[in-house]
């Protein structure tokens, strides 16, 4: 219940902040493979592996209001903050 | 004459709700379709759990693997022959892909491949490139024939064109099982003019496009996928039943792993329990299986599988309330788990959220999102554009998601007042259920 969603806090809040959407389901996956506790499935898409439940789990954790997604002006890069 | 050539005597027809007719000239199709691995989908439903709530849901993953396999066959046949972005060579391939694109489906797949950490894709590629049935008769074709269905399917494969054809925002896969699962709930969104839609997509090197003038077919496409989601993939008592289901098997795992002596052995489960399952142990569960033991269940000594069996087949699912994950939730949620433990009831398997990022996703969602391939229109004067800069529609739903929380608990319990009678009192009256 809701351990998925504390995993991906826990992960965010240890590296600070992460720049790019994109970095941060690599770092997810990476982490996965190296046996840390994550269950979001990914598969291979455009940029390498993807996953859309991650995608949703920070969605719904920024809805929740425990995270911020902020987009670095100018830039196309999303920031993932904790709030 | 060579096998992938080789056409049977007499075009076979196999009559479909759907399609109305699923032709198959090619050899190498029908013998595909009389394999083992592929039969075993007719004892998958293409929907799981949804049959609960919607009674006609009952239409197995195999009849949508049919009707992939027709919509990709009209495309290329009738629509992409002849053009010169298409490459005839790659029709076997695509057809192929397309009937076996599910094959590694298990039984009520979601919540069976949540708790024991399996992935259908996997499976799909090992039945593909393994010793199978379905490998045989790929492996006549050509040897390397199966590598590349099994890199089609994994969106691998370095023709797009192909990989798009199955797996797309507007692919055969989609085509086929909104228009099915809508045929079979019985409900009336899920339908959308596809013989139109076939009829504008065009062949590009790496993806299909959709002419200008079948804008409006996209849209009600698009549309049909977002009133199926609410109306029936993301319906809440289908949600209560897979959020009992995945506790049947949780609770199982757990008996089994502290030494339970179960009155029915679950052998057909024991691989997994380990989590050392081999493609043949995978071969022999379906939803047949799995509902035989849940019925044999029943007659358990562990209260807590034997209760959740009998609700699960007899159709006793849990009652839910909405549920925001704010701070002040949260402890209520706290506050209620305690209280489950006094009355006697284990919250792990009682009192369960579920969550919208829970359940797979089908939303149209373009633009910014680097990760999604969207819709292209081709315009007149051969410019392409992204779907939702044309069309108002689209615009209007694309991407606006509801994220949605849900907590279910059995409600027939918290009101049976034979015992804990004080503390179920309070249970209701957190949870704002009336006496």
């Amino acid at each position: 219940m809701f351990k998925d969603h504390a995993n991906i806090i826990n992960a965010i809040s240890t590296a600070g902040e992460i720049s790019g959407r994109k970095k941060l389901q690599k770092i997810v996956y990476i982490a996965k493979k190296l046996s840390f506790p994550f269950h979001e499935k990914f598969q291979f898409h455009f940029y390498g592996p993807y996953s859309e439940e991650l995608t949703l789990r920070i969605e719904e954790l920024c809805e929740m209001g425990y995270l911020n997604e902020v987009r670095e002006k100018k830039q196309a890069i999303i920031n993932i903050v904790i709030r | 004459m060579e096998y992938s050539g080789e056409k049977l005597q007499e075009e076979k027809v196999f009559k479909d709700p759907v399609h109305r007719y699923i032709h198959v000239r090619d050899r190498v199709i029908w013998d595909l379709i009389g394999t083992k691995e592929f039969q075993r989908l007719r004892r998958i439903k293409q929907l799981g759990t949804t049959y609960l709530t919607f009674h006609g849901a009952e239409h197995s993953r195999l009849s949508h693997s049919l009707g992939v396999y027709e919509i990709v066959r009209r495309i290329v046949d009738d629509v992409f022959e002849g053009r010169a972005e298409w490459k005839p060579e790659e029709r076997l391939l695509s057809l192929c892909a397309a009937l076996l694109h599910d094959l590694g489906h298990g039984p009520f797949s979601h919540s069976f491949e949540k708790v024991f950490d399996l992935d259908h894709e996997q499976f799909t590629q090992q039945i593909i490139v393994g010793d199978t049935e379905v490998n045989k008769i790929l492996l006549r074709v050509g040897r390397d024939f199966p590598k590349k269905v099994a890199e089609v399917i994994a969106k691998t494969y370095k023709g797009k064109l192909v990989v798009s054809l199955i797996s797309s925002q507007i692919d055969a896969d989609r085509m086929d099982y909104l228009q099915r699962d809508a045929y079979f709930t019985g409900v009336s969104y899920g339908h959308f003019d596809m013989e139109r839609l076939l009829r504008v997509m065009r062949p590009r090197e790496e993806h299909a496009v959709i002419k200008q003038s079948g804008m409006h077919a996209v849209e009600d496409y698009i549309m049909s996928r977002y009133q199926m989601y609410w109306q029936v993939y993301f319906h809440p008592v289908t949600r209560s039943a897979e959020v009992i289901l995945t506790k049947i098997l949780h609770r199982a795992k757990h008996l089994y792993e502290s030494g339970y002596e179960f009155a029915q052995e679950p052998h057909h489960f024991y691989s997994l329990f380990k989590g050392e399952v081999t493609l043949t142990d995978y071969l022999k569960m379906d939803e047949s299986v799995m509902l035989y033991y849940f019925e044999a269940w029943e007659g358990e000594n562990d209260s807590i599988l034997k209760d959740l069996c009998t609700r699960f087949v007899n159709r006793k699912l849990f009652k839910y309330v909405e549920f925001h994950p704010s701070n002040s939730q949260m402890n209520r949620l706290m506050e209620l788990r305690t209280l489950f433990k006094k009355a006697g009831i284990d919250p792990d398997y009682y009192l369960v959220v579920d969550s919208s990022s829970d359940l797979p996703y089908d939303f149209y969602r373009p633009g910014e999102e680097e990760e999604r391939l969207p819709i292209h229109l081709l315009k007149n004067n051969g410019e392409i554009r992204e779907l939702s800069r044309e069309s108002e529609i689209v615009d209007a739903i694309s991407g606006k998601r509801r994220t949605d929380h849900k907590l279910y608990y059995p409600a027939d319990l918290l009101r049976d007042e034979s015992t804990k009678k004080n503390i179920k009192k309070q249970i209701r009256k957190l949870l704002e259920l009336s006496d």
